[in-house]
């Protein structure tokens, strides 16, 4: 386990002390930790729907 | 992984903190090109001493015969010599080993994690409500705890 895996396990963990475990933001830290690939897919098809400011 | 989390709270909440500026930041630093490498870090310091030790065999009155047919306590005792001039400790000195870390890729021994403690947690997300806010806080605090 790599020191980003760490620190996202240890966040979500403590966040879950916090906010309700169903809320988007909590599943979404969840996917991410469980199933990397899956959420890496997703990740990637929400940044490319991000709009780039034109200059 | 800071360009991950920040695209992702624009996405569920666009417009509350100023995360759209910050993206294109991002994104335009990392689309520099890598730098040319330079001579610097541990791989300056081993060539510094290097050029040293030889400069320091320069200054010897007498001649030191070297080769596989010589003796190489004399050798040794001329390292024993400049070190102790330098104050350099030959202990554990990484004779096969170095060669390894000055490689580009080469990735040192990672520090055991080291968690928050309730209170470092509790100071942490004290006064925030928010989600995005608190998860910002909690790595922040634990990226600090950890380097």
């Amino acid at each position: 386990m790599t020191n980003d895996d760490k620190l996202l396990l240890e966040c979500y963990s403590k966040l879950k002390l916090l906010f309700n475990p169903d809320v988007p933001l909590m599943k979404d830290l969840r996917q991410r930790l469980e199933k990397p690939s899956l959420w890496r897919k997703r990740n990637d098809k929400r940044r490319e729907e991000i709009p780039v400011k034109s200059s | 992984m800071a360009l991950e989390a920040l695209e992702y709270i624009y996405g569920v909440r666009p417009g509350k903190v100023d995360t759209r500026t910050a993206i294109e930041a991002l994104r335009a630093a990392l689309a520099q090109p890598e730098p040319e490498p330079v001579l610097s870090g541990l791989p300056m310091v081993i060539a510094g001493a290097i050029f040293d030790f030889g400069g320091f065999l320069t200054t010897r009155d007498n001649v030191v015969e070297i080769g596989a047919t010589a003796n190489a306590s004399s050798m040794v005792e001329l390292i024993k010599e400049w070190a102790a001039l330098r104050g350099l400790s030959l202990d554990d000195a990484a004779v096969l080993s170095w060669q390894e870390t000055i490689k580009p890729d080469y990735a040192p021994p990672q520090r055991e994690w080291q968690g928050l403690t309730d209170e470092e947690f509790n100071e942490a997300i004290d006064g925030l409500e928010d989600l995005a806010d608190c998860w910002m806080a909690i790595e922040a605090k634990l990226k600090e705890k950890n380097g």
